[in-house]
């Protein structure tokens, strides 16, 4: 059984302006000392994606189904109270914005002595010690002394490098990191996907890493899933889905950027159009209207997830298209 | 001023000197009179028909340079001339006319468009301001320039909530040429956008710039996008041009421990490449309060000998690069 199972995920919100189908039929699994990188631009489902592994998106507006199993215990329907001993000792996360998400007014190893001490009985002092060892393990320089910095008296990168401390702080079995370098320079960013990857070999643990960024998640992820208008479009391994990637979506963004080495391309080659709006959404393939090669039955139907490789699914029935041996069968 | 540059000055549209900008601090550090050391001693040339990228990582400078170009901001040093005559005390009245010329693309594509107006009346605000044409023949430059960016001429009467950031991108752009300038001075034109929008923009840009002849000064923090659109790069690092090169000697063969450091830190796309190879560099900027002395990338730097905290390396000519380092990389290999 793996560590975290996805099962066909559906969230959505309502609104003001209509229902918002944010998340719909996502499914994946990710098992212990793997990595998985969900990857989509803005307003793709990524992040609700990963907030609602953690319980953080229920609310009266939401509409939450499928599953989420972590070692078989379904979260989506988890109470509120066993959701949160969960979170933080065993599932831990780490943010985009490491100013936001730390407390101003608390020296960062009160902060993560903190994280320690409401899920386990340790003495101040314990916890203490605890929090000098976590900044220790996480890079941060004169860790004896750091502990008694505020969040502003740091860096960006060193901010961040707290955030991780407080999240491995109850040595979690996942770590949920949603976009935790994109506030990063690239020098630091490069600290920081070194230091994940670290700690991740040193301690087991599974790693989420939600990213716009197709550079980061290739470089750190084992299994990838591409997110398009609330729905996963592709999804495999890292060389299935980065080095052949079949989806016209995954394609489209995989030439639009440019890179840093080899010859410099004359024109990039953009996606047209934009991401369509989320309370209206394209019938069928969300991604028809900007897709080259939509045919007319694009528009018809929400394309499924094809198996096409040993973990690469695609839903694209145009150049994936469905045969006999690649009838879709869940894991 | 090495050689070269002394030779491209004639040909130059914008040709900056020395150009500093120091800023009070703020807080208690202010009535230490700490000053942050923003831009410190920079210089370089764009020529007609020419992209200049400056790329660098928060806190370099390099948007001071942007609004210090542009005489958004007056420096503190330092001068500034467009195509030979130096603007750098230029009264606002005496630089209006010049505004014609110079124009600029910002990063944030949201708060630059006054979100109350109609996108044609902000596409045309430059040219009501500088009197150019009648009503009717203004009118018809906007339609003309908004087919340019790609967007339909029958939109002008919409506002801009009702496009998306990359159309929005359009719009800022659509406005920065419809005077026809002569240099652009484009500040992270594309950071806000998703990548998919962004290749949009950048191919726009480099479409304009071909199409028109402009001086395009391109200023990123990402190194991808302007090895895309530049001729030459600059690197800046601390307040400071560590290195500037044609792009391609840059890429290939970066002098600067610098500019090394910055292009293997970029993320690759793909799964041939073997992960990180070599281990990032460490540590993070120092503040531009108290920036080190000597070379400012010394603290950082894995080759820092006793005479990088001693002299501060003058940017000169090697071979094809000009470069501020006392050991620069090899380039043999």
């Amino acid at each position: 059984m793996a560590l975290l199972e996805v099962r066909d995920l559906r969230v959505a919100f309502r609104t003001r302006e209509g229902t918002v189908r944010a998340v719909n039929d996502v499914s994946f699994s990710l098992d212990h000392g793997q990595t998985m990188g969900l990857v989509g631009e803005s307003g793709s489902g990524k992040t609700v994606t990963a907030l609602t592994i953690l319980g953080l998106t229920r609310s009266e507006q939401t509409e939450i189904a499928g599953e989420v199993l972590l070692d078989g215990v379904d979260l989506v329907n988890l109470p509120g109270s066993e959701l949160r001993d969960l979170r933080g000792r065993r599932v831990g996360m780490v943010f985009q914005d490491p100013l936001s998400s730390l407390h101003p007014m608390y020296r960062i190893g009160w902060q993560i002595a903190e994280a320690i001490q409401a899920h386990e009985r340790v003495s101040k002092n314990a916890a203490r010690a605890r929090a000098v060892e976590l900044v220790r393990s996480v890079g941060i320089p004169s860790p004896e002394a750091r502990v008694d910095a505020y969040p502003h008296e740091l860096s960006g990168g060193m901010r961040q490098r707290v955030m991780i401390a407080i999240a491995l702080a109850l040595g979690p079995d996942l770590l949920i990191a949603d976009e935790p370098t994109s506030a990063l320079d690239v020098t630091v960013q490069a600290q920081i996907l070194e230091l994940l990857a670290r700690l991740q070999s040193e301690t087991g643990m599974a790693l989420l890493v939600v990213s716009h960024d197709l550079g980061v998640i290739a470089e750190q992820a084992d299994e990838v899933v591409v997110m398009y208008a609330g729905r996963v479009v592709e999804q495999g391994t890292r060389d299935e889905v980065i080095g052949a990637a079949i989806h016209p979506y995954t394609r489209g963004l995989l030439e639009s950027i440019p890179h840093v080495d080899g010859p410099r391309m004359a024109q990039l080659t953009p996606i047209p159009g934009s991401p369509p709006n989320a309370v209206d959404l394209p019938p069928g393939c969300a991604f028809h209207p900007r897709c080259a090669h939509a045919r007319p039955s694009c528009s018809e139907r929400v394309p499924a997830l094809l198996r096409v490789g040993p973990e690469h699914r695609v839903a694209c029935p145009v150049l994936a298209p469905a045969g006999p041996s690649t009838a879709d069968t869940p894991r | 001023m090495s050689a070269a540059q002394e030779a491209s000055l004639g040909a130059s549209v914008l040709s900056v000197r020395d150009l500093v900008k120091h800023y009070p601090a703020r807080g208690t550090q202010r009535q230490q009179g700490s000053v942050v050391h923003a831009v410190d001693g920079v210089s370089f040339d764009i020529a007609a028909n020419e992209t200049l990228g400056l790329v660098g990582e928060t806190g370099c400078g390099k948007s001071t340079v942007a609004r210090l170009v542009t005489r958004l901001l007056d420096p503190t040093s330092g001068t500034i001339s467009y195509e030979g005559q130096d603007i750098t005390h230029w009264s606002r009245r005496r630089l209006r006319p010049l505004r014609r010329d110079v124009q600029i693309v910002f990063q944030d594509p949201y708060s630059s468009l006054n979100p109350r107006r109609r996108v044609g009346s902000i596409v045309g605000d430059p040219l009501r301001i500088h009197r150019l044409g009648r009503k009717s023949e203004r009118r018809a430059r906007v339609e003309e320039v908004l087919r340019l960016v790609g967007l339909d001429p029958a939109h002008a009467d919409r506002y801009p909530h009702q496009f998306s950031g990359g159309q929005r991108q359009r719009i800022g752009v659509a406005r920065a040429i419809v005077t026809n300038p002569r240099l652009i001075v484009a500040d992270e034109p594309v950071s806000a956008l998703d990548v998919s929008i962004q290749a949009q923009v950048l191919n726009l840009i480099a479409e304009l710039r071909r199409e028109f002849g402009l001086a395009l000064l391109f200023i990123s923090h990402d190194v991808s996008v302007v090895r895309h659109v530049s001729d030459r790069i600059a690197v800046m690092y601390l307040g400071k041009i560590v290195e500037v090169a044609a792009t391609d000697d840059l890429f290939s063969r970066p002098a600067h421990p610098y500019t090394a450091a910055l292009l293997a830190a970029v993320p690759l796309a793909r799964t041939s490449q073997a992960r990180r190879a070599s281990a990032p560099v460490i540590g993070e900027p120092p503040s531009p309060l108290s920036p080190p002395s000597g070379c400012r990338f010394r603290t950082r730097c894995p080759y820092a000998q006793q005479i990088c905290a001693d002299v501060e390396p003058p940017l000169e000519k090697r071979g094809s690069t000009t470069v501020a380092c006392h050991f620069p990389l090899s380039r043999a290999g």
